[in-house]
């Protein structure tokens, strides 16, 4: 009886942990940390990493940076973001068409400094999200 | 002499396509609003490299185009205004230069006024009533103060840039 009331238990932790690893699974590497200085690091999941040079970073992933931090990010479509200091950004969005028009990059920034050179893909495709209005670039 | 002139008019027309095909920069900065902060202290400052074409929208929903030379300020009350931009909006050091020697955000150099200092450490120096440029590369980013529409930018230049 009581092995009975185990089983749909473990069942449903089962799924639950299945799905937290399908969600981290599904969040696509879009490019590499091409240097990073001092303490930079990147939150995913709930689970926060350091970041080196070449570490991965991936869509939805948060990028955080500390007093003296700066990384330098590259991502598919060869664009470029630095970040500076006491800058947090967080990747949303990443679909990368280098032929066609339907790519989109969005990345979301809460603080700090950047620096942002578009990659290979239509520059209207770009969007920076801030607190206080969205960047977008027309050609 | 028919050669030469095809090879100016094949230069010409190479320098002319060279800026369509570049990768344009966008450097921008982020200063949260904070109780500690007035409105006009705290915004987004955007600036982007000459020839470009980059908007800002507001959160109100207006459309600012962001002309070369000139960094757009929007205040925490959504107040946006238009500067000249000298030097780098940024001065951060690339990750994988040498040894950082430059702040990242600078501190206020409000214009006008008596002054008041940002939270987001180092960068320039600020005094009473005045604009100041940064000194030893540090002074970057500044209030976010407008007078009469126009947002005052203090220490911008003795900066390094990433690219």
């Amino acid at each position: 009886m009581h092995s009975h009331r185990w089983t749909p238990a473990c069942a449903l932790a089962i799924l639950f942990a299945l799905q937290a690893t399908a969600s981290l699974a599904a969040d696509p590497k879009i490019g590499n940390a091409t240097a990073t200085k001092n303490k930079v690091e990147g939150v995913i999941g709930g689970s926060t990493q350091p970041l080196a040079k070449g570490s991965e970073v991936y869509t939805n992933e948060t990028i955080r940076t500390g007093d003296a931090g700066v990384a330098d990010l590259k991502f598919l479509d060869d664009t470029n973001l630095s970040v500076g200091p006491v800058s947090e950004i967080r990747l949303d969005k990443f679909v990368y068409d280098p032929t066609g028009t339907t790519g989109s990059v969005v990345i979301e920034a809460t603080r700090g400094a950047f620096r942002f050179v578009t990659g290979g893909q239509d520059k209207k495709v770009y969007q920076i999200k801030t607190p206080y209005g969205t960047l977008g670039v027309r050609g | 002499m028919y050669s030469h002139n095809w090879t100016k008019a094949f230069v010409l027309a190479v320098l002319l396509a060279l800026p369509s095909t570049a990768s344009m920069a966008v450097e921008w900065v982020i200063i949260p609003c904070t109780p500690q902060l007035r409105p006009d202290e705290c915004g987004l400052k955007v600036s982007a490299s000459p020839g470009e074409d980059v908007t800002v929208t507001t959160n109100s929903g207006e459309v600012v185009n962001v002309a070369p030379g000139t960094t757009v300020s929007v205040s925490g009350s959504g107040i946006v205004s238009t500067s000249n931009q000298q030097g780098n909006l940024t001065t951060f050091a690339s990750a994988d230069s040498g040894p950082q020697t430059t702040g990242s955000i600078g501190g206020a150099g409000v214009g006008g006024g008596a002054g008041s200092t940002g939270q987001i450490p180092s960068g320039g120096n600020n005094s009473g009533g005045e604009n100041r440029t940064g000194t030893t590369g540090g002074g970057t980013i500044t209030g976010f103060t407008t007078t009469s529409g126009t947002t005052s930018s203090g220490g911008s230049s003795g900066s390094t840039s990433a690219h």
